[in-house]
């Protein structure tokens, strides 16, 4: 017990402690590359982005990026948990549960730093919407793909 | 327009004339040719908000009896509704921002209830995509990890409100005016920046600055550092007997020049997310003779008495009015959210905070608080351990409980606490 006194008086010690700490969690944390071939983004066909990365679709979706190219706003679009691709997309691509991510935007939502995904049940509201919102993103099973009319989006594989 | 403000009013000026440029002008080279936007909706709004219903138990806090050995005394329930919340958040044109949120804190209370309050209420324009935006209004700073989303997450995401921002004891005030803030993307990290003023506690003629820079890598990790400073002096919220100050001037100061550092880090992986910051406030404060006078009423411990009075003897007169001291804070949290089906999730924490200021009484109505204050040396340690559990998204129970240690009257004790709070956050259809 002494010796948490003697560290809490030094503040500085103490968190440089704790964030060492943290770092080893995370990477101890971190899993192997999963796949993602399942799951395709879906675009409007007017936004130029040709690839996405893994990372990409993850800042774009945990809010760190709010414009395409820094200029037309990012409008998400996310399935109802029902869907096969909200599995595949939370698990593979993003890496964490739909419970995590909801109550992630809960609390951007709640502090006035953007407003929640729209969820979609359906490939087709999906595509439907990302056809009529330039800087709209969605996602769907690749198999999802043969079921909709593809015209005015534009499909792109997470690498 | 005040002409002993010159930078503050150009400040204003450069921003005015900003605003105006088309925040479009770098889409020729970015792909988008000759993109423009369809017709949008004149106003894109959200509303939105929630309840936080609370109940606390301290078991038993300790005091020194007239024999000079250390008692216990019983501490009643406490029933509140800490957050009742309407939030409006929405774009004009799809481009400018705008939020408002106006709060009923401690609801709860049959005879103590507080009107209706705006916590935040400001618009945003950019000024140059993600690079640079500009927000003006009543906001709250962009400081640490938790200024900005504070109110909305005790249930949600389960933690204690950190010491830097507990309102018994605030390090500096919570809410500004102008911020300008912008983000970088660089490969997988994204560089945010912000700086900010506005009325804070600042004295005619002071300029408070609010600066916050962090990296952010996809989302899974988090660091950066905070600073503020007072830009001279600045002024109490609240007179000795009033109750907590609203920011970082102890009530009993005439005047006060502070500064507030620190860092602050975040890992997520999975359902695994731990945090921690440390954080420090310089003070170079006058006390004010008067008010100094009525802490001799404040039940002071010998400590205090000796800081505050010569020879530690209220009738002798104050100790020196001005004083250097430093106020410190650190957390470290750490929680794990198990999901539960496709809806529902526990998620069990724990948290250790560490607070410090040698400043500090224990008579909250006086401006003081009841863990720091009531400790010998003015510092405490308190480990929390809980659990939120949400069946559905929209609604959170938390249990948690707490228990505090510190020296007081020569030796170590520990009191404990226990919290429940119930949260349901609502939305209207878009």
């Amino acid at each position: 017990m002494n010796k948490l006194l003697k560290l809490g008086r030094r503040p500085f010690l103490a968190a440089a402690i704790a964030a060492l700490m943290l770092l080893g969690v995370y990477s101890a944390a971190v899993t192997a590359e999963p796949g993602s071939d399942d799951v395709v983004m879906v675009l409007n066909a007017r936004n130029p982005t040709t690839e996405l990365s893994r990372s990409e679709v993850k800042s774009l979706y945990m809010g760190s990026t709010s414009f395409w190219n820094g200029v037309v706003p990012v409008q998400l679009v996310v399935r109802t948990p029902e869907a096969a691709a909200s599995e595949a997309f939370f698990e593979q691509v993003l890496g964490l549960s739909a419970q995590r991510f909801d109550g992630h935007w809960a609390s951007r939502q709640l502090s006035g730093q953007g407003v929640a995904p729209v969820k979609l049940a359906t490939s087709d509201e999906v595509v439907n919407r990302v056809r009529s919102s330039p800087g709209a993103i969605g996602f769907v099973l690749a198999s999802e793909m043969w079921e909709v009319k593809p015209d005015g989006v534009r499909v792109v594989e997470v690498k | 327009m005040n002409p002993e403000r010159p930078h503050f009013f150009l400040l204003l000026a450069l921003l005015g004339t900003a605003s105006v440029l088309p925040s479009t002008a770098l889409a020729a080279d970015d792909g988008w040719g000759d993109f423009e936007p369809p017709p949008q909706k004149t106003f894109d709004t959200h509303v939105y908000g929630f309840i936080d219903s609370y109940a606390e138990k301290v078991a038993q806090t300790p005091y020194r009896n007239d024999a000079g050995e250390t008692a216990w005394e019983s501490n009643p329930y406490e029933f509140d509704v800490l957050n009742f919340n309407v939030m409006v958040q929405g774009s004009v044109h799809g481009k400018y921002r705008y939020f408002f949120n106006l709060a009923a804190p401690g609801a709860g209370g049959a005879s103590s209830d507080q009107a209706l309050g705006v916590r935040n209420a400001w618009v945003e324009a950019p000024l140059a995509g993600s690079l640079l935006s500009v927000r003006a209004g009543k906001m709250y700073r962009r400081f640490g990890l938790y200024n900005e989303v504070l109110d909305a997450v005790p249930t949600f995401i389960g933690i204690e409100p950190p010491e830097l921002f507990d309102k018994d004891h605030l390090m500096l005030t919570r809410t500004t005016n102008l911020m300008l803030m912008g983000s970088v993307p660089v490969g997988d990290v994204v560089l945010n920046y912000s700086v900010s003023t506005g009325n804070d506690e600042r004295s005619p003629g002071s300029i408070p600055v609010g600066v916050d820079v962090f990296v952010d890598v996809m989302g899974s990790i988090k660091v950066g550092s905070s600073f503020y400073t007072t830009g001279g002096s600045a002024g109490p919220s609240h007179a000795v007997g009033d109750g907590s100050p609203r920011g970082g001037v102890a009530n009993w100061m005439a005047e006060d020049n502070y500064k507030v550092f620190g860092g602050y880090a975040q890992v997520n992986a999975g359902g695994f997310i731990g945090q921690a910051e440390f954080w420090q406030a310089d003070h170079d404060a006058t006390r004010d003779e008067a008010s100094v006078a009525m802490l001799a009423d404040a039940d002071l411990n010998d400590r205090q008495l000796d800081r505050f009075f010569t020879g530690g003897d209220p009738t002798k007169g104050p100790a020196a009015l001005n004083v250097q001291y430093s106020v410190r804070t650190a957390y470290v949290r750490a929680g794990y959210q198990v999901p539960i089906g496709k809806n529902a999730s526990i998620t069990p924490y724990g948290q250790a905070d560490y607070y410090s200021n040698p400043e500090t009484i224990s008579q909250k109505d006086f401006g003081g608080d009841s863990e720091a204050g009531i400790s010998d040396d003015g510092a405490f340690f308190k480990y929390t351990l809980g659990a939120v559990i949400r069946p559905v998204p929209q609604v959170a129970l938390k249990l948690d409980g707490s228990a505090h240690q510190m020296q007081f009257n020569g030796e170590t004790v520990f009191f404990p606490e226990a919290r429940v709070s119930l949260s349901y956050m609502w939305q209207l259809k878009d």
